[in-house]
């Protein structure tokens, strides 16, 4: 199939409008995770929980979740990058392996006992609970797939796994949105929450419907 | 590999167990103490009285309450603005404009830190409640008012 120069452009801006804020936002809530690593209890989000960080087991769930968030969402940005793959394949299989072991091993299992404690209503602790068995399971069929050599199917778990890991991202960004539009802040998490949820679900599924000519095959391979 | 997702699996399911005992051990306990809900109140008790002690500083014979109050106001300035303005008309003798709106109703002005992009904004204050001083003060107000016409 030929493209025209038109369309290489179209898709190369495309490419660049949706990227450029991913890897910003991204960096940038890493590097806003990395303050909390001396351990200090004097940040808000902390003293928020400060009673739920005296159980020691939450607190260590909390700073490994974070350090595992942190490597997920710096690994997962060389993943997409068609020109690594080609040119660099041990980069891009190096980085999905520590994707993969952060997330199974740590980031999901972390991330589910702390949504029991999770604020606001049983809904969102829900929520938090689905998102961690949604990210765990994608992820794990990622895996799978990739050691099956079945490399579309492969590409389809992980898409459907990053944007369970870009929930962190894109909550923070309607978070604030919603801020700066005034709204109370518990009726700005929660909504921030599940637009972020189900819209990164809705969107990673529809890149994957019209990528793929077999939609539903793409759940069962 | 393929161990890593039973050993992942495994671990999943244990820290779903562990979350479930967890909650189970430790909900009621927090939900007594108030899970989220001591730092609303560390941060009521430390932000300025908010602006329904306003009435307290308008009113001639809260002097006392109003230096009180005035020590703990920690508003900034757009907000302390009203107060003093009200507390200059009243000494002057003018009567209280009664259709200013209440500044506890104002949402509060916060600045979001940008770079605390990751970090949830601090809770919006709730509205605190009046106590009785400041009831008593607020009848005050308007039996002085109400001589004044």
């Amino acid at each position: 199939m030929s493209s025209t120069p038109q369309k290489i452009t179209l898709s190369f801006f495309v490419k660049v409008l949706f990227w450029v804020p991913v890897i910003f936002f991204s960096s940038l809530l890493v590097y806003n995770t990395l303050p909390y690593f001396t351990f200090s209890k004097e940040y808000s989000f902390i003293q928020e929980r400060i009673l739920l960080f005296q159980i020691p087991f939450y607190s260590f769930c909390f700073y490994t979740h974070i350090a595992a968030g942190s490597f997920c969402i710096l690994s997962a940005l060389l993943q997409f990058s068609s020109y690594i793959l080609k040119k660099r394949k041990a980069i891009h299989v190096w980085s999905g392996r520590i994707y993969v072991f952060v997330v199974l091993l740590i980031g999901a299992p972390t991330g589910m006992f702390m949504a029991f404690f999770a604020k606001g209503s049983n809904m969102e602790r829900a929520l938090f609970m689905v998102m961690a068995l949604i990210w765990f399971y994608t992820t794990a069929r990622g895996l799978q797939t990739v050691l099956e050599k079945n490399i579309v199917a492969h590409k389809h778990w992980m898409m459907r796994s990053y944007a369970m890991a870009m929930t962190a991202v894109t909550f923070r960004v309607y978070h604030i949105f919603f801020y700066y539009i005034g709204w109370s802040h518990l009726e700005n998490y929660e909504i921030s929450l599940w637009i972020s949820v189900v819209g990164n679900i809705l969107f990673a599924e529809a890149f994957i419907f019209f990528k793929n000519k077999k939609y539903i095959q793409s759940f069962t391979s | 590999m393929k161990s890593i997702i039973i050993l992942s699996t495994l671990l999943f399911v244990t820290a779903s167990f562990m979350g479930i005992g967890s909650y189970i051990r430790y909900n009621n306990t927090l939900q007594e103490k108030g899970l989220y809900a001591p730092l609303q109140k560390e941060q009521t008790e430390n932000t300025e009285p908010p602006q329904t002690n306003e009435s307290t500083l308008s009113a001639p014979n809260s002097s006392d309450i109003a230096e009180k109050s005035e020590q703990t106001d920690n508003h900034s300035v757009q907000q302390q603005q009203p107060v003093r303005k009200k507390t200059i008309k009243h000494q002057s003798g003018q009567q209280a404009n009664e259709n200013v709106v209440h500044a506890a109703r104002k949402p509060r002005e916060r600045e979001i830190n940008f770079k605390e992009f990751s970090r949830a904004p601090l809770e919006d204050y709730p509205a605190p409640e009046i106590t009785e001083v400041e009831k008593k003060v607020e009848e005050d107000v308007v039996e002085i008012t109400e001589e004044n016409k």
